[in-house]
């Protein structure tokens, strides 16, 4: 049961929602913006999580488009991740997604709902930042489109009222070899010890993580390593997460020694299929 | 199997005995209804056991009679439905089985009452079977249950009897307390065992491991219901594999739980599981109904050990510790001691 009451509001547009936000905001509802609704109620529910407002964007169809415009795949924020997954139009995106959670709660969270998580995994952004893609972001000040390097900073930095609207990822990404591994502490439906997912493009392997350090990310110091062929795979590893942005993580999932080890057996996996040896 | 893939085999066996209140009793009523179909009142919990069906055939058996004729009350009243100590301790069929039979025996002696006064006949020469109470050496003999279990009403309007209510119950007999000092006593009345093993295939560069098969001989005295044992015995089995492979509370320095939802704390799903084979043996209990045994809880015990060893020899190290994380076989193989 989740402990309070709150309106429910279901803009038709990306315009109504934002002006929907900054009207709430203003009367102190602290308004949330809602898709799968996921977090809200679990975390809702163990009140770490307070609203007066939820703004739907489900019901706004730019939110829930999926379309190829111009070579650009243009993939909605409230698509869930079973859709992103089932359509097969973004592989590495569909797949990476489908190691969240269990198949019943991704026919509910979302690929906006996840990429914006409040838990350090957001696992859905990992493509998007291997493949340079650009988020579509509105808010009460308007909309914008920024190369997701820019908006995401181990999380997606949003002005108040911001939220996602969509990514635009170029179409020729869809269609080079990738690699997705997910690896748990021991159960099959989990967070991660580690994902790794990584692409092969004619300049080289880029690769991402999750649930390695305390946040997602892609480096391109850590790339360059990986890609310096003239030195064993190994040693490319072992400097590469040396290199890291920040600690490898201990948690109840598992010890930092533990999830290095893991780590550099996904990422040598990770290489030799990509043809990275 | 390859470079860095090995499958192993871990054995483990279990003895168990019940240990209960030593007044733990059960009750049991058996009513009829006018088409001669029964009425079973218990007071065990139907909690997924499937305890209710067994007392059913139970009851089906003495009445020599269709379980599809006998009614099992599932709801209870702990107003006025008999007692049932607890529905724990894998004691519901035993308990209540008891009771259940007594509570027949109680309903039998009076149908064969009334059926005597109106067959007459000496109650001793008469016999219930298949709706009917009819003389043994000569079945024409013989009058319907369900125009006795009412009473019966002679022609002239004349009547005897009414409803037939049969009452039992059961206590387990010369229970006491074991002595804390040494351990001695009687604290249930049979003591159950079986075998249980594992077979693993682990991943020595990160010591994950699969659960392949699992099997379980339970020694079950008499099997009541095939497919409720095997159906206990596997669903045992899973809880003890989950509880020896993930299942833990993580503490704190200051004891606060951190993994206090089914988010962080998991158990094994559908999937993940072994094969399961579970097969009995069947030394009768002579106190248990029908010879039956404790079988409820008894999937579970040896299921940590026979991992454990299947796990230590193919990790080759020790593993005295659950739950058998992978990092936790890691970490023994790395010469970490094992609190």
């Amino acid at each position: 049961m989740i402990p309070y009451n709150f309106d429910y509001y279901a803009p038709a547009t990306v315009a109504e929602a934002a002006a929907l936000f900054q009207r709430l905001d203003a009367e102190g509802k602290q308004p949330l913006y809602y898709s799968g609704g996921t977090e809200i109620i679990t975390i809702g529910r163990i009140n770490r999580i307070y609203t007066e407002a939820v703004i739907d964007l489900k019901r706004i169809p730019d939110c829930r488009q999926a379309a190829v415009q111009s070579g650009k795949l243009v993939l909605g924020s409230a698509l869930t991740l079973s859709e992103l997954y089932d359509s097969r139009v973004f592989p590495l995106l569909g797949e990476t997604g489908a190691g969240v959670a269990d198949r019943t709660s991704r026919n509910k969270i979302t690929f906006g709902g996840n990429i914006c998580s409040k838990f350090i995994y957001r696992e859905a952004v990992l493509p998007l930042l291997l493949t340079d893609s650009e988020v579509r972001i509105a808010g009460p000040g308007g909309a914008r489109q920024t190369p997701i390097a820019e908006a995401f900073d181990g999380q997606l930095r949003l002005g108040r009222g911001e939220f996602v609207v969509q990514t635009v990822t170029d179409e020729s990404y869809a269609r080079m070899p990738y690699v997705t591994i997910k690896k748990r502490k021991v159960a099959a439906i989990d967070y991660p010890l580690v994902t790794v997912a990584a692409l092969r493009t004619s300049e080289g392997i880029r690769i991402a993580f999750s649930g390695v350090c305390a946040f997602p990310f892609r480096s391109q110091a850590v790339e360059r390593m990986l890609n310096r062929r003239e030195l064993p795979l190994r040693d490319r590893i072992d400097q590469s997460i040396a290199l890291f942005p920040a600690p490898v993580i201990s948690d109840i999932k598992g010890s930092a020694a533990y999830r290095e080890l893991v780590l550099k057996l996904v990422m040598e996996q990770t290489m030799r299929a990509l043809g990275g040896e | 199997m390859d470079a860095h893939t090995i499958r192993a085999k871990g054995i483990g066996c279990f003895w168990k005995n019940s240990s209960i209140d030593p007044d733990g009793s059960s009750g049991a009523i058996v009513s009829f209804n006018q088409d001669g179909s029964l009425n079973l009142e218990t007071g065990v919990v139907e909690i997924g056991t499937g305890t209710k069906t067994i007392l059913a055939q139970i009851l089906a058996e003495r009445m020599r009679m269709s379980p599809d004729h006998i009614h099992v009350k599932f709801k209870i009243s702990t107003d006025i439905t008999p007692e049932h100590w607890k529905t724990v301790a894998s004691r519901g069929t035993f308990l209540a089985g008891r009771a259940v039979l007594k509570a027949a025996d109680d309903a039998i002696r009076q149908l064969l009452d009334i059926a005597a006064c109106v067959l007459r006949a000496d109650p001793v020469d008469l016999e219930l079977g298949h709706g009917y109470v009819y003389a043994r050496a000569d079945p024409s003999v013989r009058i319907a249950v369900k125009d006795i279990c009412y009473g019966y009403k002679y022609p002239n309007g004349n009547s005897i009897g009414g409803q037939i209510i049969g009452r039992g119950h059961y206590i387990q007999r010369r229970m006491n307390y074991t002595n804390p000092e040494t351990g001695e006593g009687t604290p249930g009345p049979e003591w159950n065992v079986g075998a249980q093993a594992v077979e693993i295939e682990l991943d020595t560069r990160d010591y994950s491991y699969k659960l392949l098969k699992a099997i379980s001989v339970n020694d079950a005295g008499k099997v009541l219901n095939p497919k409720a044992a095997k159906g206990q015995v596997m669903g045992a089995m899973s809880m003890g594999l989950s509880f020896a492979n993930r299942e833990t509370f993580m503490f704190s320095g200051e004891g606060a739980i951190y993994n206090a939802s089914l988010r962080d704390y998991n158990v094994i799903r559908y999937g993940e599981n072994p094969e399961y084979v579970v097969e009995f043996i069947e030394s009768p209990c002579l106190d248990g109904p029908y010879g039956a045994r404790a079988l409820g809880e008894h999937g579970l015990i040896a299921m940590p050990a026979a991992l454990a060893a299947a796990l230590s020899r193919a990790a080759g190290v020790q593993l005295n510790r659950l739950p058998l994380f992978p990092e936790t076989i890691w970490r023994a193989k790395m010469g970490e001691p094992q609190p």
